[in-house]
């Protein structure tokens, strides 16, 4: 059973994949979605060959004893908001996906949402003053982001997002790359900044599912925002993983739920860990597991002991499950 | 179910036991005490204001760590003074309330070879093996004793520490030799090699007060069944706390290894470690090196703390 360890493309480099193999991860998910703002010149929108990037960056994390397993990316806004250009950039993508599976990387993880993420204050702090990322709905309430302008209905975006799924999971699928949809993070089915959220509920997925049949349509089972949908999240990971809809797993705990959540460390969060463990093994979920966010623990550069103690602490329960 | 983690007396600040308190570390163990306690200086104030500070940041001190002094080991002629300074060192814990104190019996020290090969990620492992250690043995003719001398000072010694021990109720937990060889090694004998020699020296002095420090990974080099030893020791309730680490090999050949790719199913010993009623607290001690020493420090303990934890919960809970 493997554990696979999230590396932002800002480090990237042979510092990094020594702690995470050190560690014992045994694949790395590169995160790409800051690439083109770190390095203009480094934007896959444009629909360029990125094979030679993607067997680069296997390599290099091949040199170091693991497999890149995954690469994650933002749903680009001219697919979400169905912009003049988004024939172009639904090209983009299909080649994107076409130089992965070239470079053999098996998977996508991607998100759909424009508006990005919401948060509110971390209060209360954590345990030694970490600080636990939080959402409360009341306090967001009191203090909306502008909202995008216009509005986007859920129609609209919906109508985005299936043109986007015909056209990518047939590629997907051609290239031999799974693609992994991540939730909406708060998951709420309305529209927090402007633009409907349409990846917020477990019938939203069967939904996407729906649209696209096929095993280059899958999740990105973020098991923390499961949680926060308030959801059963053991009977979640029993659907999906029955349907083969896991791709991979972020794996993390949260205090709470829809309205208010934090997100904890592994050890202290509503989720019994060990019994989420029983069921992905149950439904014949053989990874990997990540553990996406830690806590920021206070003076933890690069959060390299939030890193540690997650995969400690995951592969402790891998071996006390799958053996 | 508690873990407990150490830092040395004057690295203990804000905030290194936030940290602590992050990872969710329950208990601090000061290790190094600091060196004026063997002339005999009383450090209860310190060890008031340590055990304040923890529990300002939520944890509990419970343990100090003292090396058995070469004084009392070899018999030099201050002895009697080193032990009058130990005694006064269990009363201060016993005034301020801890309760166990690791330490151990071993003039000549730990061996180690060269860390080949490297480890995980370039992981640096504390490696022992024994051909090439014999290639050119050291000597140290200061420390040279036979076996019946030293275990006739570790008789003496104890004789007159337990008591004042049980009467602080404090526990002395006693580490095993590193490597766990029962022979002569650089001129000294070692007569803490082996879970016997652990049953003799119980049996010199019995008392709840003496008791081992069950290193579990130099339980693993001396070829022991590790589960057995859980057993043996804990069931005669003489496990006060647990080194939970892993080894790959065994006593002529082995490298200590991150606690989840060692020859041990540390989930067994977890396991047993409950089976015999055995409640806590567990510790690191040490971690493999890390090619970013600052990653040791930070990533080293939390991933084990993170292991523990998890295994902790699969059993205990």
């Amino acid at each position: 059973m493997t554990i696979q360890d999230h590396v932002s493309w800002a480090d990237f480099n042979d510092e990094t994949l020594r702690f995470s193999r050190a560690i014992g991860a045994d694949m790395i998910c590169l995160d790409i979605r800051a690439m083109h703002r770190l390095d203009p010149t480094m934007d896959l929108r444009d629909g360029r060959d990125s094979r030679p990037f993607f067997e680069a960056a296997k390599e290099k994390v091949e040199a170091h004893g693991m497999a890149l397993y995954s690469i994650f990316m933002a749903g680009w806004d001219e697919l979400a908001f169905g912009l003049p250009d988004r024939d172009d950039k639904l090209d983009a993508w299909r080649r994107m996906l076409q130089c992965m599976g070239e470079a053999g990387i098996p998977a996508l993880g991607y998100n759909f949402k424009p508006m990005g993420n919401f948060r509110t204050p971390s209060v209360p702090l954590g345990r030694g003053g970490s600080v636990y990322s939080t959402f409360d709905y009341e306090t967001f309430s009191r203090n909306r982001p502008q909202p995008h302008d216009p509005p986007v209905d859920e129609a609209e975006i919906w109508a985005n997002m299936r043109v986007f799924l015909e056209c990518a999971v047939p590629a997907a699928e051609k290239a031999g790359v799974k693609m992994a949809l991540h939730p909406d993070d708060p998951p709420i089915p309305e529209p927090l900044g402007g633009v409907a959220q349409i990846v917020s509920t477990l019938d939203h997925y069967r939904r996407i599912f729906a649209a696209a049949p096929g095993d280059g349509n899958g999740m990105l089972f973020c098991q923390g925002c499961v949680t926060e949908m308030g959801v059963d999240v053991y009977e979640t990971i029993r659907e999906m993983g029955r349907r083969n809809k896991i791709v991979f797993v972020h794996f993390r705990n949260v205090r709470g739920a829809l309205p208010s959540f934090q997100e904890v460390f592994l050890d202290e969060g509503d989720v019994n860990m060990r019994r989420a463990m029983e069921v992905y093994r149950e439904v014949g979920f053989d990874g990997p597991f990540m553990m996406d966010h830690t806590p920021g623990i206070p003076g933890d550069v690069q959060s390299r002991a939030g890193h540690a103690y997650a995969v400690g602490y995951i592969r402790a329960l891998i071996q006390t499950v799958y053996g | 179910m508690y873990i407990q983690e150490q830092l040395p007396w004057d690295q203990i600040n804000d905030d290194t036991l936030s940290f602590f308190k992050a990872i969710g570390v329950d208990y601090l163990t000061v290790n190094a005490i600091p060196p004026d306690v063997r002339q005999g200086r009383d450090r209860t104030e310190l060890w008031r204001d340590l055990k304040t500070l923890a529990e300002s940041h939520g944890l509990k001190l419970t343990n100090l760590a003292a090396t058995g002094w070469d004084e009392i080991s070899l018999a030099l002629d201050d002895r009697d003074e080193k032990i009058d300074a130990w005694r006064q060192l269990l009363r201060s814990m016993g005034e301020v309330g801890i309760p166990t104190l690791g330490y151990n019996f071993k003039p000549a020290g730990n061996f180690r070879t060269e860390s080949v090969p490297p480890g995980r990620g370039g992981a640096r492992y504390s490696t022992f093996d024994y051909e090439k250690f014999m290639v050119d043995p050291p000597y140290y003719p200061d420390k040279a004793i036979s076996e019946e001398k030293i275990l006739e000072n570790i008789r003496y010694f104890l004789e007159r520490v337990i008591p004042v021990a049980e009467e602080n109720d404090v526990r002395m937990a006693l580490h095993p030799d590193d490597p766990p060889i029962p022979e002569p090694m650089a001129g000294a004998a070692r007569i803490v090699s082996t879970l016997e020699q652990y049953h003799h020296i119980f049996d010199m002095v019995p008392s709840h007060s003496n008791a081992m420090l069950f290193c579990q990974g130099c339980v693993a080099e001396m070829d022991e069944d590790v589960c057995g030893a859980i057993r043996d020791i804990g069931g005669r309730d003489k496990i006060v706390y647990v080194h939970f680490r892993n080894i790959r090999g065994g006593s002529r050949s082995f490298q200590e290894v991150f606690v989840d790719e060692g020859d041990q199913d540390m989930y067994e010993a977890m396991r047993t470690y409950k089976e015999v009623g055995f409640e806590g607290p567990f510790m690191m001690d040490h971690t493999p090196g890390f090619p970013n020493t600052d990653s040791t420090f930070w990533g080293g303990r939390a991933f084990v703390v993170g292991y523990m934890r998890a295994l902790i919960q699969a059993v205990y809970r």
